[in-house]
């Protein structure tokens, strides 16, 4: 603004200059009179047609303490979600996709039980996006860990080389019987994608989080870990929270509280 | 777009996929929620739908469903450009000798 400002010293006698410099106090203005909506614009949702930008990272906070033993509404949200289906239904329970599972731990010396729901926990870091051999596994600008289907050409390294067992091979087609949001497909592998398509329609949140907020439990909390206003980020200020495999190094985007 | 439109949808493919935009310019959804055809609700499940009646007749697989879902999302409008409105009237018109409005075609032409 400052260098818009000396550059205009010069030009004032230009009537489209001035103009131009009106509109844009006035836009500054805009910004100043209300900052907590431009804050939300920022947080729930880019306008549609710009492209994702590493200006947000997404991520998850998970309070394993709230986390309910039996439950597993995420997981069932998830499947709706991106029309996977559960593993319990499918005719080869042991290579079924499985976008996120529902994990119940004890200790084996207190016999403490800890519940946790495991999925992609977008890494900014990835090992998946470094072993793909034809780029198929990135990592978009705001921090979400993708498969380009595309380019995939099931490989399955970037599974080995996966240390959460996020990502599934499709290995039976699908008829057909896709999401229209959610293309997905037969040879290709697949991971959670923090819901994408909400985010890109300005949804704000993913399905497994509002389904663990509908069923009382709140122990999913997803936003923009870039933001310090945003909710994720004062909750991560203020929980001890723990990444899994932190000594792999890789700068998750799921973060865990109470394991 | 009948001999190019392969390369628009890679292009609006890697917007999509890389860069998350996913409005109608961008949306192989949009193009599928008009096109498909009422009788199917598909764009190709029969070789009258959309996709399938160029591609069968010019002998060239499609792969995009595969992946992506063959029907609409929600409700359909129908493009003026439908299987039952398009090509295929012209083909059935003068097979069947049924005669094809004006109106109709200036539905095609658009």
């Amino acid at each position: 603004m400052s260098e818009l400002q000396s550059n205009s010293d010069n030009t004032l006698n230009a009537p489209d200059r001035r103009r131009f410099i009106g509109a844009a106090s006035a836009a500054t203005a805009g910004l100043v009179i209300a900052p907590g909506i431009m804050l939300m614009e920022v947080a729930h949702g880019r306008p549609e047609e710009q492209a994702a930008s590493s200006a947000v990272r997404w991520g998850m906070l998970v309070d394993a303490t709230k986390c309910a033993s039996g439950c597993d509404d995420c997981v069932s949200a998830c499947s709706t979600e991106n029309g996977w289906t559960p593993v319990a239904e499918s005719a080869h329970p042991k290579q079924a996709p499985q976008w996120i599972r529902k994990l119940e731990l004890q200790d084996p010396l207190t016999q403490m039980e800890t519940n946790l729901p495991m999925m992609c926990q977008h890494c900014a870091d990835a090992p998946c996006v470094d072993v793909c051999p034809t780029g198929a596994s990135f990592k978009r600008a705001d921090g979400i860990v993708l498969v380009n289907r595309h380019t995939c050409i099931g490989c399955r390294y970037c599974m080995m080389a996966c240390p959460y067992k996020a990502r599934s091979l499709v290995h039976e087609p699908l008829n057909d019987t896709q999401k229209a949001d959610v293309p997905r497909g037969m040879g290709c592998v697949e991971s959670c994608t923090l819901c994408v398509q909400k985010i890109d329609r300005g949804d704000g949140n993913t399905a497994c989080a509002e389904a663990c907020t509908a069923a009382g439990h709140d122990a999913l909390l997803f936003g923009d870990m870039n933001d310090p206003e945003s909710e994720i980020s004062k909750r991560l200020r203020e929980l001890p929270t723990k990444q899994v495999r932190a000594d792999l190094n890789l700068n998750l985007g799921v973060r865990y509280h109470g394991i | 777009m009948r001999r190019n439109h392969m390369k628009v949808l890679n292009g609006h493919r890697d917007k999509t996929v890389l860069e998350g935009i996913r409005t109608k310019k961008y949306s192989l959804k949009e193009c599928i929620n008009c096109h498909a055809s009422e009788k199917t609700g598909s764009v190709a499940a029969s070789k009258d739908d959309f996709c399938v009646s160029c591609h069968s007749y010019a002998a060239v697989k499609i792969d995009c469903f595969e992946c992506h879902s063959t029907k609409p999302k929600g409700s359909m409008a129908m493009h003026p450009l439908n299987a039952e409105t398009a090509h295929l009237k012209h083909a059935l018109a003068a097979n069947a000798d049924v005669k094809v409005s004006a109106e109709e075609m200036a539905g095609v032409a658009q």
